[in-house]
């Protein structure tokens, strides 16, 4: 019966995360006062791309085309690895957090090396600052998973989901409000937000992750598109799921099944509704800042460990 | 030497001179110039058929005074010495001499090609009368750069083509990770020989060209071309006529001034205000229809007149300064926007001194250049912004102040429109000199100072028109202000200055 | 490319005379046939059937003699793996290079010296061997004796290997009985009657002299100097083999004999082992050349593993007996692991460096496209030691991970302990995964960077079975690390006698401990992965209606046309964010020189850009303890007038040392 739960999970991350993204640009645009696209413009993009013809620089190398191919399948691998609309997924007492980790750092560096492989400058650039941030993010990640294990006793993600909801209280802790701030900037570095990234920019010497993509044509493009999408819907389940797991059933059944594709589906358009709206008022950091904000959640993540051990929760 | 005055309206009275000096005397007689304090605003050559004349204007901010240096050169060997260790402007005149005309700049520092691509035949000199039709040279001809040595340099070519709705242009960057070396700037391909155009054709059309130079400038430019026309034909305007110009002048500062505080506020990913400054701009913009029939301004300047349909109601300009104080906080309150701001792409004031850069970039860095009051053709007490910092904020803080100054001149004075009036003079005006006449108009467009010279034939068609828009002059500032400054912050460097490519590349 | 890599080019052509390839093929068979001796010994010792010889009459009066126990079984047998693999990569190597004729011949007794180390069992078989090993070494390291940069690091090597030893020789004489015999067994007997201050002072010499060897900071500054003017094949022997002998020491010594200690041991060596990683970690993402990033690689590693060790001295000092054992387990893990992708990557460099004459990364890149062999091995030894999931790599860390988890709560300074040293690893894991990248992408991936003329391929066979043979290690302890961990749990296990309890550790894929409520089981991920990529390939024709073929086309490249070698992003840049943070680490000194023209300050003639990039604690420390070591090579040269005698000189000083020690 895992194996359901799984499909219901991949099929929810593939069809929603481009309506997420589409949902973002459409608040930001609501709120700028522009007449918006609906939110199934990204897929309507995606589609678009898909049918396109591939154009490949002949600068470029092999790995330059399975690069898009890696990125994609590591991440969608990671997402049946996170318990997001079910804790019952087939080697779930497999999936430790360090594991799961990296697998999104893996999609990075593929695609990383596929930039460089591209042969043109702003391949490198851009790879050259994933790459700054994806090493000084690393830390703060480690330490929030470090906070995280502490309360379940285990790395495990399903163990920790399982211990929040079987201890419900222990989540209102410092600790625990210390390591949601961490991780949220982890969210924000990871999935290329403002104010480390900005996603709409034209402007290609100020790109991180949109400089590596710019080589990139038709449905390979789409793949990475697609995989950044997925990616920020995993790390907004994840975390919702880390901090919330209500909706979580540890059961089989169908129906509970539906319920929690639902309340999971809540939860992320929730966040993502929230990520938009501070987006808003948010300008782009210099790049040189940017590590002192990861250094800020690194900072964090370290004090949520201290509190973990030293300090009791709230409610027991 | 030969000196008059001539008054464009009755309040203004410009002393004019023009002096004939053998070669020899040219390096002496301009530093005399720069040091009476005037600026060399233009330099242009003119092919006489059997003689080629090099024109040097000088324009003095204090006395408004406009002194033409003349130098005749022989047809066949024209040559003349570098004034490059008197004016780095002067340097990147005779580049241009050399390029356009083919004289030869003899102890030039820097005699690298300028105007001319690679694809241009040898010895094909556009500006001369000649030059005949060139056969372009097929396929990318080697163009180097000045090299920069060193372990782990990359370059990063950007353009001539660019993403998004700019116009074309390369930078080179020499550069190791982020930090930028050396900037290289290459211009000119939109070179579309809009000087030769004017010649042999009649003053009005020259007005419709000179709109069209840079499209964000067509009042500063029609402008500067009609009152250099206008002193040429000896016209004077009414006092309305001279300010309705003066306001116009101020409505496109204030659009185009609004879409850059939109777009530096883009450049650090602040969406939200550059939405705003859009909404505004085209507020902006659809008074600009209402006034002159269209949105860019187009066809409000005549020879010695002025064409406006409206006047500008208080309540209107109330509701602009408004909003747009609204969106000024709204930028400048944001920590993250300040700190992007603050420090990045530093023109120091010495800098800016020699490269002799003109408009807000100038008044950014500490430099009280503005036309309007130095060189004016109307006597208004404008308000100039001053900044030293030199950074983007200076030039940010520049541009608002500038809006807030000019929205208000416009709320005081909006009745000014609503005319259509041309000078009694204009009517028949023509060329009264047997051989030629000449004229200078000097205006201060939002980017700086426009100056434009033309000589007008016997028969009133134009022989020669020579533009120098202020992005002249302010380009070579770029790679300068770049010295300190990270790649990833090179475009809201280049949109904090936002010069013309059009106006620049003619 | 440097003069050096130049001359090297030359050097190259010259084609060796038959005598000299004779002498070469003898000098092979020994390697192989000393390294796969050395493979069945260890193999047999850690299943318990010991090597044991003795020889009295050799070096007398104290006589040599093995005795092995499953330790270092284990050791000798990594060691031989790298050494089976290195020697027959040599077997094509040795040709096409530029070895000389001592270097040949050191190279089987290099082999078969590291071999026999953790198999020696009293004091003076192991002074012999270990100062041997330096001194062989060194002969490796002056392979090109001409080159003034061979030079430096050899003096500089010999001077810091002199003081590994004469830490070790101290260590030995504190913690030996003078009235028993010199035989480590003795030693374990006596050291736990000796008082805390002389089992202080032994674990400090202990610490210096094997720290020194595995590269610790500050003592490292040797290692990236010395393996890159090595041979490619001893430079993966000395980054891998040589390297693992200052862990085998520390552990060897510092648990197992003196059998912990206060927790400031544990404290003192995470501490050092925190630093050397993260800081040699900086250093090899920010160097240009691909030997001294790979050096420095080596370096950062054992930070990590000295960090492990040092969990292990802490958790015996606190009693938490599980985590002993998971830490023990780390460092093992992580010994086998550095060993076999670190040799990988040098093998892989060796070729790129015969190749195209330079392993400068500005001046490379768009290798793939020639030396896919090359760059595959290359690309699996850099995602290998990255800590990615699949990389052999990972495995380790992830147990010290998981062992820094479960530490809990404690008092005084051990309870920074813990956050500090993940937030370390970490950061460690985090930049040296940028280093990989950087490596790999631009060495291998892209555009050549520079003409590098025709490529010289030939002898290629034996250098690809070599590789190939590292290659499979690699994937085979990335996807199925049991093969590794149950062999190493037994180890750790008769280190333990049996106080760790039952392990869960068994016949499954599955890796981790039910007690610490960690498991990994990289075959189920990589089964996901794989059905992942075969759905990322299906979907395009789900979602999209059908398209074009698809084609090649000049690049977007924003714009520019005619990209030239210079319009890449090369590896002084890759790096450079990351020197620009960590500037007051890194201490990058940059300076742009412009001329300009008389006539104006605006107008330049010439820019000249120069950047040079200091080891920062190396120019602290070094320079001064330098200037001494020179004065005192001053008085050795009156006595000897050739350059090779006296760097041997310092050898020399050390045996004479040892002989007065031991008798």
């Amino acid at each position: 019966m895992t194996i359901i739960s799984l499909c219901a999970q991949i099929v929810f991350i593939l069809t929603g995360s481009p309506l997420v993204v589409g949902l973002m640009s459409w608040i930001k645009n609501r709120i700028e006062g522009r007449r918006s696209a609906d939110v199934l413009q990204p897929w309507r993009e995606t589609r678009k791309l898909f049918s396109k013809q591939v154009l490949y620089p002949q600068t470029a190398g092999g790995f330059f085309r399975f690069a898009p191919l890696a990125l994609f399948a590591s991440t969608l691998s990671a997402s049946a690895m996170i318990p997001l609309v079910s804790i019952e997924l087939p080697f779930s007492s497999t999936f430790d957090l360090f594991w799961v980790v990296g697998f999104f750092l893996l999609g990075s560096v593929f695609l990383a090396l596929g930039a460089l492989d591209s042969g043109t400058v702003f391949g490198g650039m851009g790879a050259s600052r994933e790459m700054m941030i994806v090493a000084l993010l690393e830390p703060s990640i480690l330490m929030s998973v470090y906070a995280l294990s502490i309360r379940a006793h285990s790395s495990n993600i399903f163990a920790i989901v399982r211990a929040t909801i079987l201890h419900p209280g222990q989540i209102a802790s410092p600790a625990s409000a210390l390591s949601f701030a961490a991780l949220v900037i982890v969210v924000i570095a990871e999935s290329g937000r403002l104010p480390v990234d900005n996603p709409n920019t034209h402007l290609e010497l100020t790109m991180i992750h949109e400089a590596m993509t710019l080589e990139y044509s038709g449905y390979p493009l789409a793949l990475i598109k697609w995989a950044s999408a997925i990616r920020l819907v995993l790390l907004l389940g994840l975390i919702s799921n880390l901090f919330l797991p209500e909706g979580l059933f540890d059961s089989t059944n169908l129906v509970l099944l539906g319920v929690s594709v639902l309340i999971t589906g809540a939860k992320v358009t929730l966040l993502a509704s929230i990520l938009a709206l501070a987006e808003v008022h948010m300008a782009k950091l210099r790049l040189f800042r940017v590590p002192e904000l990861l250094g800020g959640s690194f900072v964090l993540g370290l004090l949520s460990v201290t509190a973990s051990l030293y300090l009791p929760p709230i409610l027991k | 030497m030969i000196t008059w005055t001539f008054s464009p309206t009755s309040d203004v009275v410009i002393p004019r001179e023009i002096i004939h000096i053998p070669a020899e005397a040219l390096h002496e007689s301009i530093s005399t110039q720069l040091a009476s304090g005037s600026r060399l605003a233009l330099a242009c050559a003119i092919d006489d058929y059997d003689s080629i004349r090099l024109v040097y204007v000088f324009a003095n901010p204090c006395t408004n005074r406009r002194t033409e240096i003349e130098v005749s050169l022989t047809e066949h060997d024209a040559k003349i010495g570098s004034l490059a260790a008197l004016s780095f402007p002067a340097s990147r005149f005779e580049r241009e001499f050399h390029d356009l005309f083919g004289i030869k700049i003899l102890n030039h520092p820097l005699p690298r090609r300028l105007v001319r691509h690679g694809h241009w035949p040898a010895s094909w000199y556009p500006m001369r009368h000649d030059s005949g039709n060139p056969i372009f040279l097929k396929g990318n001809l080697e163009f180097p750069f000045i090299p920069v040595k060193g372990p782990g340099i990359y370059e990063i070519p950007v353009g001539p083509i660019h993403a998004g709705l700019i116009e074309p242009g390369h930078f080179r960057f020499y550069a190791v990770g982020e930090t930028i070396i050396k900037l290289k700037i290459r211009l000119w391909y939109l070179h579309k020989g809009l000087e030769k155009l004017f010649e042999g054709n009649d003053v009005f059309y020259g007005l419709t060209l000179s709109e069209k130079i840079s499209g964000d400038t067509s009042v500063g430019h029609s402008l500067a071309y009609a009152l250099a026309v206008e002193e040429a034909l000896g016209i004077t305007v009414d006092e309305d006529i001279a300010m309705a110009r003066a306001m116009l002048l101020e409505l496109e500062r204030l659009y185009n001034h609004v879409s850059d505080i939109g777009s530096l506020a883009n450049d650090v990913g602040f969406s939200l205000a550059n939405a705003q400054a859009l909404v505004l701009r085209e507020k902006l913009l659809r008074i600009n229809e209402q006034i002159t029939g269209h949105r860019l301004l187009r066809g409000a300047i005549s020879i010695g007149g002025v064409h406006t349909l409206r006047q500008i109601n208080r309540d209107e300009m109330a509701q602009i300064i408004n909003t747009f104080s609204e969106i000024y906080s709204m930028i400048n309150e944001n920590a993250i926007v300040r700190e992007r701001f603050t420090g990045t792409a530093t023109l120091r004031k010495d800098d800016a001194i020699l490269l002799d850069v003109l408009g807000p970039t100038a008044r950014a860095s500490g430099i009280s250049s503005d036309a309007r009051i130095g060189n004016p053709f109307i006597n208004l007490p404008f308000q100039t912004a001053a900044q030293t910092a030199g950074d983007v904020m200076a030039r940010f803080q520049i541009r608002a102040n500038e809006f807030e100054n000019s929205a208000q001149l416009l709320q005081a004075n909006g009745q000014v429109f609503g005319i259509t009036a041309s000078s009694s003079s204009s009517k028949n005006a023509h060329c009264k000199s047997p051989t030629s006449a000449r004229g200078i108009g000097i205006v201060e467009g939002w980017r700086g100072t426009i100056t434009t010279r033309v000589e007008i034939d016997s028969s009133n068609r134009l022989s020669r028109v020579k533009i120098v828009d202020p992005s002249w002059f302010n380009w070579p500032a770029i790679p300068i202000a770049m010295s300190e400054t990270i790649v990833p912050d090179f475009p809201l460097a280049n949109k904090s200055f936002n010069l013309s490519y059009s106006g620049n590349d003619l | 490319m440097s003069v050096d890599a130049i001359a090297s080019t030359e050097n190259s052509h010259r084609k060796p005379l038959t005598s000299f390839s004779i002498f070469a093929k003898i000098a092979n068979l020994l390697s192989l046939i000393f390294s796969i001796y050395g493979f069945k010994t260890g193999l047999a010792g850690i299943n318990h059937h010991f090597f044991s010889v003795s020889l009295p009459w050799l070096a007398p009066p104290f006589g040599i003699s093995f005795h092995s126990d499953q330790l270092g079984s284990f050791f000798t047998l990594i060691i031989a793996s790298i050494a089976v693999c290195v020697s027959i990569f040599n077997c094509g190597y040795i040709r096409v290079s530029s070895f000389s004729a001592i270097s040949i011949a050191t190279f089987p007794i290099f082999i078969a010296t590291l071999e026999l180390i953790p198999l020696a069992s009293t004091v003076p078989t192991f002074l012999i061997l270990w100062e041997m090993m330096s001194l062989e070494s060194i002969l490796l390291v002056l392979n090109h004796i001409e080159r003034p940069n061979a030079q430096r690091a050899a003096l500089l090597y010999a001077v810091l290997s002199q003081l590994s030893f004469f830490s070790i020789l101290a260590f030995f004489a504190v913690i030996t009985n003078p009235f028993d015999n010199a035989t480590f067994s003795a030693i374990g007997r006596h050291a736990s009657l000796l008082t805390p201050d002389t089992r202080n002072w032994a674990f400090i010499l202990a610490f210096i002299g094997f720290g020194t060897k595995a590269g610790l900071v500050p003592l490292h500054a040797w290692l990236p100097k010395a393996h890159p003017e090595a041979p490619a094949p001893a430079s993966a022997l000395m980054s891998t083999a040589m390297v693992s002998l200052g862990i085998y020491g520390l552990v060897k010594f510092v648990s197992v004999y003196l059998r912990g200690g206060p927790q400031w041991w544990g404290l003192l060596l995470v501490a050092v082992g925190a630093i050397s990683a993260v800081y040699c970690v900086m250093q090899s993402s920010s160097s240009s050349d691909l030997k001294v990033l790979l050096a420095y690689s080596t370096s950062e590693n054992m930070g990590i593993i000295a960090m492990a060790v040092g969990t292990e001295v802490l958790m015996t000092a606190l009693h938490q007996t599980y985590l002993v054992f998971a830490s023990t387990l780390a460092t093992l893990i992580l010994v086998a692991s550095h060993a076999i992708f670190k040799a990988l990557a040098f093998l892989a460099t060796g070729v790129i460096a015969h190749v195209t004459g330079t392993t400068d990364l500005d001046s490379l890149g768009g290798l793939a496209k020639k030396l896919r062999f090359s760059t595959a091995a290359f690309g699996i030894a850099a995602i290998s030691s990255s800590g990615l999931p699949f990389g052999a790599a990972f495995i380790g860390e992830w147990i010290l991970l998981q062992t820094l988890i479960h530490i809990g709560p404690t008092r005084g300074l051990a309870a920074l302990a813990a956050p500090l040293a993940i937030g370390a690893i970490a950061l460690t894991s985090g930049i040296g995964i940028m280093a990989m990248v950087k490596a790999f992408g631009i060495g291998f991936l892209g555009r050549a960077r520079s003409d590098l003329g025709e490529l010289k391929l030939e002898n290629f066979r034996a250098m690809q079975f070599g590789m190939g043979l590292l290659a499979v290690g690699n994937i085979l302890i990335g996807f199925f690390p049991s093969s590794l961990t149950s062999i190493s749990a037994n180890i750790v296990h008769g280190l333990g006698n049996g106080s760790f309890g039952p392990t869960t550790q068994g016949t499954s894929e599955t890796l981790g401990f039910d007690t610490l409520g960690g498991i990994i089981l990289p075959i189920g991920s990589a089964a996901i992965l794989i059905a992942s990529l075969l759905l990322t390939t299906i979907i395009p024709t789900i979602v999209g209606k059908s398209h074009p073929e698809s084609r090649t086309v000049e690049p977007w490249a924003c714009g520019a046309r005619e990209l030239s070698p210079a319009m890449q992003y090369n590896a002084s840049s890759f790096a450079e964010p990351l020197e620009r943070v960590f500037s007051d680490v890194l201490r990058p000194h940059r300076d742009v020189e412009t001329e300009t023209f008389e006539e104006s300050r605006l107008i330049m003639s010439r820019i000249q850009f120069r950047n040079t990039q200091q080891d920062a604690i190396e120019s602290a420390l070094y320079n001064r303890v330098i200037a001494a070591i020179s004065q005192t090579a001053q008085i050795i040269r009156l006595f000897h007038n050739g350059s090779l005698r006296r760097y041997l000189a310092f050898g020399a000083v050390g045996l004479l040392a040892m002989v007065v020690f031991l008798s």
